[in-house]
């Protein structure tokens, strides 16, 4: 199965801009060389937060995992957050395999990520 | 590549086999073969999942490592009955036993784990068996999922090497 990578950007609940990042398909051995090349602009980029939307994923393998792992780290190193949503039941059972949360920040949907957002952006002005 | 066999069995099940080489686009081919084969025969999906996962990180351990991205033959064969699918697959890549290799530390951050380790570890997790033998010059390890039985979740295959030269 193929991989489609699509870009685009919507606004967080603060107004600011997030790089949302789709992936459909299947991320894995084949398709990984595909998918560092399309995200390394992203990651060139300057967007200081990307939110890798899962929700079109439908198989992962170790080498997608890598794919994964490479955005994280690399966002990270220059100071952006990264987050990943909406996995299938099946992509957040390799997830719990090979306990990525331990560095990576993985959120059930999109809302629980923009309600995770507002709830620290509360906390910061002082109204939480 | 080829699929150069299929017989049903006495005992219910069917088998068919394949030859390809050991080059990722035959990879992809092979994927689509086994969710065909697996959808003809009504694998649950769960299963066919876990099944073409596992299929991914042995398969490319096989092209990257055990030949080293040079031109190899692979021989995948596939068994489905009403309990279980088996997956046979043998390649004559230099003697390779995935399963001596240790399990990921699972506590370090995912992106601080030395690399390599992770793909075998995922298909011992997802398979309920996971066997390796060295035979006649071949490199075979056969993979196991149980699909029947509500107690069948993949929590840790067992996993027996046995080199043989």
């Amino acid at each position: 199965m193929p991989l489609s990578v699509q870009v685009s950007e919507r606004q967080k609940p603060d107004g600011l801009p997030a790089t949302v990042i789709k992936l459909e398909g299947s991320l894995d051995s084949t398709t990984s060389p595909q998918a560092n090349q399309q995200l390394a602009p992203t990651l060139a980029g300057g967007s200081n937060f990307v939110e890798i939307d899962l929700a079109g994923l439908t198989w992962i393998s170790s080498a997608g995992l890598g794919v994964l792992i490479h955005v994280s780290k690399t966002l990270a190193a220059r100071g952006a957050q990264c987050f990943i949503t909406n996995a299938q039941p099946q992509i957040q059972k390799v997830f719990e395999i090979v306990q990525a949360a331990k560095g990576m920040s993985l959120f059930s949907s999109t809302k629980e990520l923009d309600d995770y957002l507002e709830a620290i952006q509360r906390k910061m002005t002082g109204e939480g | 590549m080829s699929a150069i066999g299929f017989r049903e069995l006495r005992e219910g099940s069917i088998e068919k086999f394949w030859r390809f080489r050991s080059r990722l686009d035959d990879l992809a081919r092979v994927q689509e073969e086994i969710e065909a084969f697996c959808a003809a025969h009504h694998v649950p999906v769960e299963a066919l999942y876990d099944v073409r996962t596992a299929l991914d990180e042995v398969l490319s351990n096989i092209i990257r490592h055990g030949y080293r991205e040079a031109e190899g033959q692979i021989a995948l064969k596939a068994r489905v009955s009403a309990e279980k699918l088996l997956l046979e697959v043998r390649d004559q890549a230099p003697p390779f036993n995935p399963l001596e290799f240790p399990e990921p530390d699972l506590l370090m951050d995912v992106g601080n784990r030395p690399p390599g380790n992770m793909g075998i570890y995922i298909v011992r997790r997802l398979m309920d068996g996971v066997e390796y033998t060295y035979e006649s010059g071949e490199n075979r390890l056969r993979l196991e999922r149980r699909l029947k039985s509500p107690l069948a979740s993949p929590g840790g295959a067992s996993a027996k090497g046995e080199s043989e030269t």
